[in-house]
């Protein structure tokens, strides 16, 4: 008996079921292909970690390095150090590094680009099966970086050109590099056979790269404290092995995160229509109830019946979500796959994906419960003598038909809008949800995509960025620039930085290293989350730095730098999420110690085309770094935001298939809820344009009020969601950058059109059912 | 008199595919200015059926219907919905009122949709007609808060709101019990006397058919034969309805 009433509720309501079915399969397949890619990323960062044996920290050091210091400085700490290397990097120009066909010189490339060996002992450079990349002489090793933005291929040829001198390699593997993979790490590492090398020498500028592999990994904080304490060689910053998983993790996690985000948000949207299909089966089924209670079935057993048929279909849906997530999660790790080899962790991804299908599936049942606790509220008395429902407390006497405004049809829809807003709430709020998914990965791409997203970079908004590594013919260089620059009459504004490395003690009171950016910075002025630009005796501090220090506005921090020390008030906050999120700002320099770089920023008069200038500046000054902002931003986030890009067109995708679903299954159910107030109408002369005008009335009144609260939320809660995420990453109060013919008008007005055209249709399938005859 | 219904031909049928059932087969119908017609037959003759293919509500599979003067059989939903909010009026055994709106505005709503007149003016009409079936004051009642017989003479009220050329009533006195439907029947002739409009009912009860002027006996989806019982009057009422009974027998209905 109980499967023949199963088979009847299942036809009876197949409409409604496959609907839900359809979101909560989309929700399970998404929830579980979010988290086997999050357990593919994880284990495919730490394997690679593995292989690669990747440093627990290293120190770059520009300049001079005296390596007996740092092997005496191992030998002495060899209680904690399990083995340590100093190598020595070949810095090569962007302009001196040809590739393409014909081959181009890399002018706008930003990236640090060096050349180096194999290592002996630790930190090796892989090739694509995570194997230790061996390279013969004339091949070289290009990190996969280039290999997905640039699109180079095995066989083609990258050239070193510095005045008389050139190299040709041939591309015999792609590199992962357990250090510098991501792109938000502004350097990279080419391989290169040691003969090739050494002839690169004559060439190149020398970086150290100083590297320390610990018996104790937990000790990196401890170690580094040492070393800075002891005045080790530091001419350059320094990176831990968890930044390195954690900036590898950030640029691919961050897509599964907002497809983790999407799928909750569409789990809301299902379980609201899922209690809005159950009411109104219960509804339909309240004399049948009644009868059942008469009968003297126990609550439990009706229960049963109903949540039989909900807990067959969940199943299904998340069973069939789990089968179909490894095709999913192939598409959303691509990246991973290419840049960390995946995670070769094919139980571990299951067992995940399992775990969060099955927790779907029992907040499911458990909502499912909680919604039938309605029929406990039946009784057969009340059931059997129709004075269960239809006797609320009516609100007809709301807004009378003699104070009608405006065309009757959108009255009587606006009326009933009133009048049921409970029915509607749930149509709202998918609406609000649904608009919520389309927007926010959507603003948050414009945002990056913006020009004013530098300000997150700790950049002033500048026209041409030139970029100065420490070299030896470093002053040479800067004073050409800067005479160079003075010179131009197109120049306008001019900005000279510098970056220095101090000391100061952090809250614990142990001494530490800190990076500050020297210069006037007023010229390209910063937004500042509190507090403003520093003036004499001042320092402006990163959100990051901020909170490590724990220093904010009005706070004071001491400065030890070469042999002296200064007091400095902090005077304002900014974000910034590039060098890891921790940097500071000074107007002038401390004292005359050794910077680490040099920026000098120019602002254009109006006119002055930008492209033409940075190709002068690049021709003038081949071995410095010549960008525009916007190409210092866009090769640092430019696999992020395309990225972004993908779950804002997933979001807006998924958002439109939701809501004209949900509108279908909305209107549909309310059409039949409706079915003798309709033919009522019709029989006093409403034509079906009429009925269905009023049905467009409802339905598009709630889709405007979905668009503004949506819009707004997105606005307040999804920046505020947005921050959070990029609060990680140095940028902790995120303002949505938006365009607005894209988000207040085009995806209002396509949802009005797309959404009309749907529930319209719907009412016109319906016309059958609106007589008072059937 | 002139004709203000005319059907001539008409067949309709439901099901799809091969499953076809005829429920008219060449029905041809003529209903007179001001005449009071009642359409009587055993469950499934096609009774219903034929009300709602002449009122417009259904389509009709051939045949022509006529409206007062113009023929409506084909006609698009449109200009259909607008003849019937202007010139038809209807009453059904479930009544049909249209639950979130109030006794008032439930009789009001013909009158507003089909406009060209103030909001005062119908609501003074509709409170003429409310007191005239004597439930003015459930005016402002939400329609679950008011009785079977109390809701009919609000539908009545609805249905005469525009001034219809026309009444239609399917079995308008079918839910209520005799004494009731014996009051909501008195109401309707007697407004309609005053008016000068046609009716056209469908019914099972002898009493309610006793007070047309014309029976028309349908069976199997034909019209199988009329009565004609003459101008109502209070005192033939019982006369009518043994003469009535008795054809009704000889039909076996």
């Amino acid at each position: 008996m109980v499967f023949t009433m199963l088979n009847k509720y299942f036809k009876r309501e197949k409409g409604v079921l496959i609907c839900v079915f359809l979101f909560i399969f989309l929700s399970a397949l998404l929830i579980a292909a979010s988290g086997e890619t999050v357990v593919s990323l994880f284990s495919g960062i730490s394997k690679m970690a593995e292989e690669a044996k990747t440093p627990h920290l290293i120190q770059m050091h520009s300049g001079e390095l005296n390596k007996s210091e740092v092997t005496v400085f191992a030998e002495k700490h060899a209680d904690l150090l399990e083995s340590f290397q100093a190598v020595k990097m070949l810095n090569v120009p962007s302009s001196n590094i040809y590739w393409g066909d014909p081959l181009e010189a890399q002018t706008g490339n930003s990236m640090d680009n060096s050349f180096v060996t194999q290592n002996e002992k630790f930190d090796f450079l892989l090739d694509l099966n995570n194997e230790v990349a061996k390279v013969a002489a004339g091949e070289i090793g290009v990190p996969v970086y280039y290999k997905e933005t640039s699109g180079l291929t095995l066989g083609d040829t990258v050239e070193i050109k510095s005045g008389n001198t050139s190299k040709k390699f041939m591309v015999s593997v792609f590199i992962r590099d357990s250090q510098m993979n991501s792109s938000f790490i502004t350097s990279k590492r080419f391989l290169i056979n040691e003969s090739d090398y050494i002839a690169l020498e004559s060439i190149a500028e020398p970086e150290y790269l100083i590297g320390f592999r610990l018996k104790d990994p937990d000790a990196v904080s401890r170690i580094s404290d040492i070393y800075a304490d002891e005045g080790m060689p530091s001419m350059g910053p320094s990176v831990d092995y968890n930044s390195f998983v954690m900036l590898n993790a950030l640029s691919e996690g961050m897509i599964a995160l907002i497809i983790l985000l999407i799928s909750m948000l569409l789990v809301a949207i299902s379980l609201l229509c899922l209690r809005f299909a159950m009411i109104a089966a219960i509804q339909e089924d309240y004399e049948e109830i009644g009868v059942m209670k008469a009968i003297g079935m126990p609550y439990k057993n009706i229960r049963r019946l109903y949540i039989s048929k909900y807990a067959i279909m969940g199943a299904a849906a998340c069973l069939a979500g789990l089968v179909f997530s490894p095709v999913v999660a192939g598409i959303l790790s691509g990246g991973v796959d290419l840049y960390f080899g995946g995670g070769g962790s094919g139980v571990l991804s299951f067992i995940v994906a399992l775990l969060l299908t099955m927790l779907l599936f029992g907040f499911f049942i458990l909502f499912c419960m909680s919604v039938l606790r309605a029929l406990k509220k039946i009784t057969p008395v009340k059931a059997l003598t129709g004075n269960g429902r239809d006797k609320k407390k009516s609100r007809a006497r709301l807004l009378p038909l003699s104070s009608r405004f405006g065309n009757m049809n959108f009255y009587l829809g606006f009326r009933d809008l009133a009048i049921r807003r409970k029915t509607y709430a749930t149509l709202l709020i998918v609406f609000v949800l649904g608009v919520f998914i389309m927007l926010t990965p959507y603003n948050l791409y414009t945002t990056i995509d913006s020009p004013n997203f530098i300000t997150y970079m700790g950049i002033g908004k500048s026209d041409i960025r030139l970029d100065i590594p420490n070299a030896q013919n470093t002053d040479e260089i800067l004073t050409a620039v800067l005479d160079y620059a003075k010179s131009d009459d197109d120049v306008e504004k001019l900005q000279s930085l510098s970056t220095c490395r101090y000391k100061t003690t952090d809250v614990d009171g142990i001494v530490t290293g800190i990076n500050i950016e020297s210069g006037d910075q007023n010229i390209f002025p910063l937004s500042y989350l509190s507090g403003k630009a520093p003036e004499k005796g001042e320092i402006a501090l990163s959100v990051s730095n901020s909170d490590e220090f724990k220093k904010n506005v009005g706070d004071h921090i001491s400065l030890i730098g070469e042999g002296a020390e200064e007091n400095l008030t902090v005077s304002g906050i900014y974000q910034d999420i590039t060098n890891g999120g921790k940097t500071a700002k000074m107007e002038s320099v401390l004292t005359e110690g050794t910077p680490l770089w040099f920026t000098i920023n120019l602002g254009l008069k109006d006119g002055v085309s930008i492209k033409d200038k940075l190709a002068e500046y690049r021709s003038e000054f081949l071995a410095i770094k010549v960008n525009s902002p916007d190409s210092y931003k866009s090769q640092n986030l430019g696999a992020f935001m395309e990225a972004v890009f993908s779950a804002a067109i997933l979001g807006m995708f998924l958002a439109a298939i939701v809501l004209a679903v949900i509108t279908v299954m909305f209107a549909y159910m309310l059409i039949v809820s409706d079915g003798r107030e309709i033919a009522a109408m019709r029989a006093v002369g409403f034509s079906l344009k009429d009925i269905e005008r009023q049905y467009l009335a409802r339905i598009l009144t709630m889709l405007a009020l979905g668009i503004i609260i949506g819009t707004i939320a997105s606005n307040t809660l999804g920046e505020g969601l947005v921050s959070g995420l990029a609060g990680m990453m140095g940028a902790s109060k995120v303002s949505f950058e938006t365009n607005p013919i894209i988000t207040y008008l085009t995806i209002p007005l396509f949802l009005f059109i797309f959404i009309g055209t749907v529930c319209a249709a719907v009412c016109r399938r319906s016309d059958s059912s609106f007589t008072v005859n059937h | 008199m002139r004709d203000i219904l005319q059907t001539l031909g008409v067949n309709k049928s439901y099901g799809d595919g091969k499953v076809r059932q005829m429920v008219l087969k060449d029905v041809s119908l003529t209903v007179r200015e001001g005449e009071f017609a009642a359409i009587m037959g055993p469950s499934g003759s096609g009774k219903s059926t034929l009300l709602y293919c002449v009122s417009g509500m259904d389509s009709v599979d051939s045949g022509r219907v006529t409206f007062d003067g113009q023929e409506i059989s084909g006609k698009a939903d449109t200009c259909l919905a607008a003849i019937r909010l202007s010139d038809m009026g209807f009453i059904f055994q479930n009544i049909f009122l249209i639950k979130n709106l109030t006794v008032l505005d439930n009789v009001m709503l013909p009158a507003l949709q089909k406009g060209g007149e103030s909001k005062e003016s119908v609501k003074f009409r509709a409170m003429g007609l409310l007191r005239k079936t004597g439930i003015e004051d459930l005016a402002k009642r939400d329609i679950n808060e008011v009785s079977g017989g109390q809701l009919q003479r609000a539908g009545i009220c609805r249905a005469l709101i525009n001034n219809p050329k026309m009444i239609f009533g399917d079995e308008p006195t079918g839910a209520l019990n005799t004494i009731a439907g014996n009051e909501i029947m008195d109401i309707l002739i007697s407004i309609n006397k005053e008016r000068g409009g046609s009716i056209l009912i469908v019914t099972h009860d002898v009493k309610v058919a006793a007070r047309a002027e014309r029976i028309i006996c349908m069976l199997d989806g034909k019209i199988e034969s009329e009565i004609l019982l003459g101008k109502y009057d209070d005192s033939s009422l019982n006369q009518r309805e043994s003469r009535l009974s008795e054809w009704l027998h000889a039909r076996s209905v």
